[in-house]
């Protein structure tokens, strides 16, 4: 593709920013665009979250955008993270736009909590009422008191132990790891809402159980703030890092949340990883760094899995090994993920595959030339 | 009877499942055409695309997918349920259901078979081991 990510900006993160989430925007993609060395005026496309609260309309105004030639937006949330990117990026190899921003700004933690339920709930103490046939927190769904992704990932772990015949106590050992090796990443990058809060797989273990098997720790961190990212095309920037292929996923009962999904523990069909790396003119081997849509430890043991890492019920040695750590085969979510960085709902994930390609990392993968970047309903391979 | 303190807002196909469930049946939609059952509720098959279909009521066998053991209210209204277990089961007639676990903890791969717990607002499915253990 003749794309390239060219700016990437930031917010501070925070479990109460006291700022709308329109100031949060504008304080990213302001950052994003003195990163790209780009002003307003440049911006000529848009990509935003169906989630944002923020229109376009109102930002660009905001902003001093003169106007934007292309617009698109993602939905099923933080899954879509990375079809921002496969909009933006194949807008401009169409040409269709010059310099396109995604975003995301959110007062995840202050306002809106996706961790909770009100967001699919009406009505008082006494009595709420849902609607709709979203899972989780549909009319199937939540009069079970299945309200919230954790609980529908705890649904996931469940089985993937017992598909595997994983004992419960190797599965938290397996996910515990994966939470301390990126608290870890994060003790060394101090935009992390959890820098100088380190984690021990004891902490871990005596973490309080949630909903069973996932415990408080296997959880991403609901934030407050905002990332943009800039996309312009390859062979007009300098020095950006090149999206070599990027992909939207939709299969029927794979959606964002599945519980009805034939088998629940594989995030997308095979056939269709092979088919991406193909188009990335890449293979597995040639990956230097994973950034995966963490929204709970076991994102990472499926990632590794569905892309062929290791074999199928294989993770958990994978992460045990220190596959996962910078010594090892695949260094992961080197910024501390959404589980210790910050839930910017997967956008930061982006931003440190691209700072990991600019040698700019906190974590650095030392000569990282190929990041594969996923959000279950999208991916990325980006190179420099 | 107690409060549940949850109620759908239904209409249609939701409606007509959660009136079933009010008469301790479980609304499978059955296809005409290709003989199939599916859930959740849909105007056509998954398997086959038609748009014939009737309701038919699950015989009550099935087997669970998996389970959780809430023990975090992520509303006021679900803080005295706590703990709280949601099983996945495949029905027999190969449709899969988000239900209520009834009995001692689930077993993932145990039969299990169907039955309803009455609330005020709705009657819930809910499913116990089927050897009664």
């Amino acid at each position: 593709m003749n794309a390239a990510i060219v700016g990437v900006g930031a917010t501070t993160f925070s479990s109460e920013s006291g700022r709308s989430e329109l100031a949060l925007a504008v304080d990213a993609i302001g950052a994003a665009l003195a990163d790209a060395g780009l002003d307003a005026a440049d911006v000529d496309g848009m990509v935003r979250y169906t989630y944002d609260s923020n229109g376009f309309p109102a930002l660009i105004r905001a902003l001093g955008v003169r106007g934007l030639r292309f617009f698109s937006e993602v939905p099923l949330g933080g899954s879509a993270t990375c079809g921002t990117i496969a909009h933006a990026a194949a807008a401009v190899d169409a040409g269709l736009a010059s310099h396109v921003v995604c975003f995301r700004a959110l007062n995840g933690r202050s306002g809106v909590r996706l961790g909770r339920a009100e967001r699919h709930l009406r009505g008082g103490a006494d009595e709420v009422v849902c609607a709709g046939e979203q899972m989780p927190g549909g009319v199937y769904s939540a009069p079970y008191g299945l309200l919230v992704p954790a609980q529908v990932m705890a649904l996931w772990a469940q089985r993937y132990a017992w598909q595997h015949g994983i004992p419960l106590d190797r599965l938290a050992r397996g996910l515990g790891t994966v939470a301390v090796t990126q608290r870890g990443y994060a003790q060394a990058n101090p935009r992390a809402t959890t820098y100088g809060d380190p984690l021990t797989l004891e902490d871990y273990l005596a973490g309080r159980m949630i909903a069973s098997p996932l415990r408080v720790f296997d959880l991403c961190r609901e934030t407050d703030g905002a990332v943009a990212i800039v996309v312009s095309r390859a062979d007009e920037s300098r020095g950006g890092v090149r999206v070599l292929a990027a992909a939207q996923q939709l299969f029927p009962y794979t959606e964002a949340l599945p519980a009805y999904a034939p088998d629940v523990t594989a995030t997308i069909p095979p056939w269709s990883t092979d088919d991406f790396f193909a188009r990335a003119g890449i293979t597995r081997d040639d990956v230097d760094v994973l950034g995966v849509y963490d929204a709970t430890t076991l994102s990472v043991l499926f990632a590794l899995e569905d892309f062929g890492f290791c074999g199928r019920g294989e993770a958990i040695d994978f992460v045990c090994d220190g596959g996962t750590t910078l010594a090892g085969r695949l260094p992961t979510n080197t910024s501390g993920g959404l589980l210790s960085e910050a839930h910017v709902h997967g956008l930061n994930i982006v931003m440190e595959a691209v700072q990991q390609l600019r040698g700019a990392s906190t974590s650095q993968v030392a000569g990282a030339e190929v990041a594969l970047v996923h959000s279950r309903s999208a991916s990325l391979v980006l190179g420099r | 009877m107690t409060r549940l303190g949850i109620r759908p807002e239904t209409a249609g196909l939701s409606q007509a499942f959660w009136d079933g469930a009010r008469r301790h049946e479980l609304l499978l939609q059955r296809c005409s055409a290709c003989g199939r059952h599916w859930h959740p509720p849909s105007e056509f098959c998954p398997h086959c695309r038609s748009s014939t279909w009737a309701w038919v009521a699950a015989a009550g066998g099935g087997t669970i997918y998996s389970f959780t053991v809430v023990h975090h209210a992520v509303h006021p209204v679900l803080a005295d349920r706590l703990p709280y277990t949601v099983v996945l089961v495949d029905l027999d007639e190969g449709a899969r259901v988000v239900a209520r676990s009834a009995g001692a903890q689930p077993e993932i791969g145990r039969r299990v078979t169907l039955g309803f717990a009455d609330y005020d607002e709705i009657s819930l499915p809910e499913f116990a081991a089927a050897d009664g253990g």
